[in-house]
Order: structure tokens, then C-alpha cells, then sequence
């Protein structure tokens, strides 16, 4: 559609990042204009344009997504939904129209808040679960180490006893990152 | 779940066990659901793990980039500065006149080297438009030669009491339809309503049909969006076959309000099979295709569907048709979805003495 975006959004599927960097620096002084001058302060603003940026870097991962508009039309509308989000919650009140936004950005919205959530359910479950349970469980399932590798690592007799400990830590875990997500 | 059945799952998500394993696996699942619901809980949660990771990392690479922008209230002080240094402001100024106007003459130079690039994309257009137009031409030569003993398409069961829609030009012309999948075998159908401006045609089974399952298709009625992934089932060939895309545009074949534009790979015989949101739900009705362009599909709306069926007097359905409100298929993996949803898929076969 737009070839520099085409251009971007092929090397951000790429996971490049200098890419992103880019992507990062483009935009984000339009969205601090946004929320400088809607009652927020540069927190707001970073705090909502990396919500957004994050999101749109992993929708750009899943093949199935198409990009109907312009990079920074999506970037604005979705950084402008959210911070009239937190304006709400805020109960402030706000004039501003619906204009450049683009079709379904109401799931957009509702995508990324679901992944939002499971983000700080996930990182308040690994911070509730300790240590080595922590260590133990990303070292098997996200850094791809062997019983073995954790066996040496933490010291335990043998590799069945690291497994079984694994085995506790991970029913732990699942426990409380399930109980945060219903809450 | 004991610890050697995380071990069996682990390696089965991973894809690490060997094909023996793997099939006892799955007949396992089969037999045992609440091992297979353990199965996908820990599925979903790895999924949650791994994307927490990498969210992670990403959020980090943020942080650093937003280090290197600065505040604003370093901009300020800069151009608090910048008063004190007014002969610097000479050459700085006559720099930025120097800039201006070289930006001035690029991006003149920019605009006709875009231009050229507007043109060609417009002759490409017009290219298109003729292969529309002949396209459309040998679809009417197609309507005249249309005098086989025999064709197909494909449709889809709606109501458990034996109701199945599919394409009026499908059945059109007809003496006898019939409907086939793997699960049901061959079943006599009859025409009990057919709406050729929207394209759409009613079909019940002539004996009585007692499907087990209460759900067949739930149709939505919200309007799909351009971007959305949708996928169809329907059968081309004998054999159900699925497709994958998203839809491209909201409207149809020459503006057609009625139909959405999709791409998806599809086939003669795909006439009358369902288009699928992500969560399984019925969103149009496959009726036609661009020969040209490759991927290019057409798809009734889903709301058109509805509209008709509201519109049958009840005293022309034979049976009660009572449509299934609540998408029983939420939540579920496209896999399972297709698992359950292509049982209630037929392969509409059409025959006429002609």
C-alpha cells in the first residue's frame, strides 16, 4: 500500500531491531503531543505508545494479520483508544472525536487487553513463585536447558530429583498464573 | 497430571516424540478427555510462558530506545540555550535555508517520480478491468453452455432437524439433489426455498433427520471486518477440502453490497460452502471467484442468510427449523473446530434429465 511501511512492516516480521528502533523514534512524539495536550505527562505517554508499539510488533508475528492502514493511523488510534481508556478510568472527561481511526480497532483494543493481562498475571505469578522455582522453570521451558544443565546448575544428586522439583514448581506456577488470570 | 505424563506432554508440544508414541498419544486424547483437556491447559499456559518472555524482551529494547530520545524538558533547556547563542544563529539559519530548499527541490523531485509510479499502477488497473469484463462475458457464454447431466457444490447443515443451505446457481435447473459427506453417506434432499437475488437455497433431508449433535452452524450476524481471518470448507473435489485467508474487502464482485470480497484459495465445486470467522462461526457463503486473479473469492454475507430465512413463512418448512444461536466452537483451536464442523459440510451433487 504505502511502500515504506511495506518496507518496515517486512523487517519488523523479521523481528529487526533496528527496525523497531526506528519504528519507536518515528512516532512516538505524535503520541506524546497527544497526551501532552490532553491532560497527561510524558509517563502517560510512554507508558501508552509502548502498549501500543508492543502490540502491533506482535500482531506483525502472526502471519494471519494484514495491515488495512498506515502504520502510524494504527499506531495513533490504538494509543489514543487506550489513553481515553485511562482518561475514563480517571473520570475525566474528554472532546475528542473517533476520526483517523481505521476498521476494527474495537478487537484491536479488546486483543490487546486480553494480552495485557496475561502479561501481568504471568509476571506477578513468576515473582510470587521465587526462587529457584523461577529459574528452574525458565531455564527447562524458555531457555531450553536439560534435567541435566539444571541438575549442575543448582546442585541436586541427581537429574531425577531436579525433575521432580521442576514438576512442583511448574504445578505452582500454572496454580497461580490461572487463579490471577480469572480474578 | 503425574510427572511422567508432563514429560509424555512436554515432548508432545514440542514435537519430540517418536511417531509410535505420538499415536498412542492421540488415541489416548481420544479416549481420554480430561487428559486431553490437561493437554491443552498446559498448551495454552507454555503459550502464555513464551509470550511473556518475549514481551518481555521487547519491553526492555523499548526502555532502551527511549533512552536515547530524551525528555522534553531537555528540549526546552536546549532552546533556552540556543538565546545566548545568537551569531551561531546566523550560520545555523543560513544552513536550515539552505536545507529548506534543497528539501523543497527533492521533494518536487519525489512527486514526479511518484506520479509515474500512480500511472503505471492505473494502466494495471485498467488491465484488470478489462479481464473483469471478460471474466463476466465467459461466465454468461458458461450459463448458456450449462447443460451437464450432472454438477456439484458444496453446503452446509444449519439446524439439526436436516436443513442444509448451500448456492441457488448450484441447484438451479435441477431434478434431484442429493448431499454427501463421509459421516452422513448419500441423503436425498428437497428444495424447500431458494432466493436467487441473494444466491442462497434452502435444502432438507427427504427422510427425517436426527443429528445427535444439537449444534450445526451458527451464523453471526455482525458484519465482518476487512483484515479478518476467516477460512472455508467445502469440496471441489470429492474429498472436503479447507482454505485459509482473510477478507480483503467489504463489498463484492462490481460493489456487490451483498458480498464480501476474500482471499481465499477456491475452486468450482467451493459454490455454496461456508465461510468461517476465527471462532468458527458462519460469515458468508461462498458463490463465486475471479478466474484471473488468483485468491480472489466471493462470499454472500452471513446477515443476507439470516434475512432470508426470516423471510420463509413457517408453513412452508415442513419441519420446525430452529437455528443454533450460541457458537458452541469459542475457544477451540481451528484444528477442533474443522474436527467438528466438517461433519455438518456436504458435498451438494445436482442432477437433471436434461
Amino acid at each position: 500500500m504505502y511502500d515504506f511501511d511495506e518496507l518496515q512492516v517486512t523487517e519488523l516480521r523479521k523481528k529487526n531491531p533496528a527496525a523497531l528502533r526506528q519504528l519507536y523514534k518515528a512516532h512516538y512524539p505524535m503520541v506524546l503531543n497527544l497526551v501532552l495536550t490532553n491532560s497527561g505527562n510524558e509517563q502517560d505517554a510512554k507508558d501508552v505508545y509502548q502498549e501500543a508499539i508492543i502490540h502491533f510488533y506482535e500482531r506483525l508475528q502472526q502471519v494471519e494479520f494484514v495491515l488495512a492502514c498506515k502504520i502510524k493511523t494504527y499506531l495513533y488510534a490504538v494509543s489514543k483508544r487506550l489513553w481515553l481508556k485511562r482518561l475514563a478510568e480517571q473520570k475525566k472527561q474528554l472532546r475528542m472525536g473517533d476520526e483517523d481511526s481505521f476498521v476494527g480497532i474495537e478487537q484491536e483494543i479488546v486483543d490487546l487487553e486480553s494480552k495485557e493481562k496475561n502479561f501481568h498475571a504471568m509476571d506477578k505469578a513468576l515473582l510470587t513463585l521465587g526462587e529457584p522455582c523461577r529459574t528452574i522453570v525458565e531455564d527447562y521451558y524458555l531457555r531450553s536447558l536439560t534435567m541435566d544443565d539444571i541438575k549442575e546448575k543448582f546442585g541436586y544428586t541427581n537429574a531425577d530429583n531436579a525433575k521432580n522439583q521442576k514438576y512442583k514448581c511448574l504445578q505452582r506456577l500454572k496454580r497461580i498464573f490461572f487463579a490471577g488470570i480469572k480474578e | 497430571m503425574s510427572n511422567e505424563d508432563l514429560d509424555l506432554v512436554d515432548k508432545y508440544i514440542a514435537g519430540t516424540l517418536n511417531q509410535e508414541e505420538h499415536a498412542l498419544l492421540n488415541e489416548r486424547m481420544r479416549i481420554d478427555l480430561s487428559f486431553r483437556e490437561q493437554l491443552e491447559t498446559q498448551q495454552a499456559f507454555l503459550k502464555s510462558l513464551k509470550e511473556y518472555d518475549e514481551r518481555k524482551s521487547v519491553k526492555q529494547l523499548l526502555n532502551t530506545f527511549h533512552k536515547e530520545l530524551g525528555t522534553v524538558t531537555d528540549v526546552k533547556k536546549e532552546s533556552v540555550r540556543v538565546y545566548k547563542l545568537w551569531p551561531t544563529i546566523g550560520i545555523a539559519a543560513s544552513v536550515a535555508l539552505v536545507c529548506a530548499i534543497g528539501t523543497l527541490f527533492m521533494a518536487r523531485w519525489f512527486d514526479q517520480e511518484h506520479k509515474a509510479n500512480y500511472q503505471e499502477l492505473r494502466r494495471n488497473v485498467e488491465r484488470l478491468k478489462k479481464s473483469q469484463t471478460q471474466i463476466l462475458e465467459n461466465i454468461k457464454k458458461d450459463k448458456i453452455r450449462n447443460t451437464p447431466s450432472k454438477y456439484s457444490g458444496s453446503g452446509f447443515m444449519i439446524s439439526s432437524s436436516g436443513y442444509v443451505v448451500t448456492s441457488y446457481h448450484v441447484i438451479k435447473a435441477a431434478d434431484s439433489v442429493y448431499i454427501e459427506n463421509e459421516k452422513f453417506g448419500k441423503l436425498k434432499t428437497l428444495v424447500v426455498y431458494s432466493n436467487p437475488s441473494y444466491d442462497l437455497a434452502l435444502l432438507m433431508t427427504s427422510a427425517e433427520f436426527k443429528s445427535n449433535r444439537s449444534n450445526a452452524f451458527s451464523i453471526r450476524s455482525r458484519e465482518g471486518d476487512i483484515g479478518e481471518p476467516v477460512y472455508t470448507l467445502g469440496f471441489p473435489r470429492e474429498e472436503i477440502v479447507y482454505g485459509d485467508g482473510s477478507i480483503s474487502a467489504s463489498t463484492g464482485y462490481d460493489q456487490d453490497q451483498n458480498a464480501y470480497q476474500v482471499s481465499v484459495p477456491v475452486n468450482p465445486g467451493n459454490s455454496g460452502g461456508p465461510l468461517l470467522d476465527q471462532q468458527g462461526a458462519l460469515l458468508g457463503i461462498i458463490n463465486g471467484f475471479q478466474t484471473k486473479t488468483q485468491g480472489t473469492a466471493f462470499a454472500i454475507k452471513s446477515s443476507l442468510l439470516l434475512e432470508t430465512l426470516q423471510s420463509i413463512p413457517s408453513d412452508s418448512l415442513p419441519r420446525p427449523l430452529k437455528l443454533t444461536t450460541q457458537n458452541q466452537l469459542l475457544g477451540m483451536t481451528r484444528v477442533d473446530q474443522i474436527k467438528r464442523l466438517k461433519d455438518y459440510v456436504f458435498l451438494v451433487k445436482v442432477y437433471n434429465g436434461k
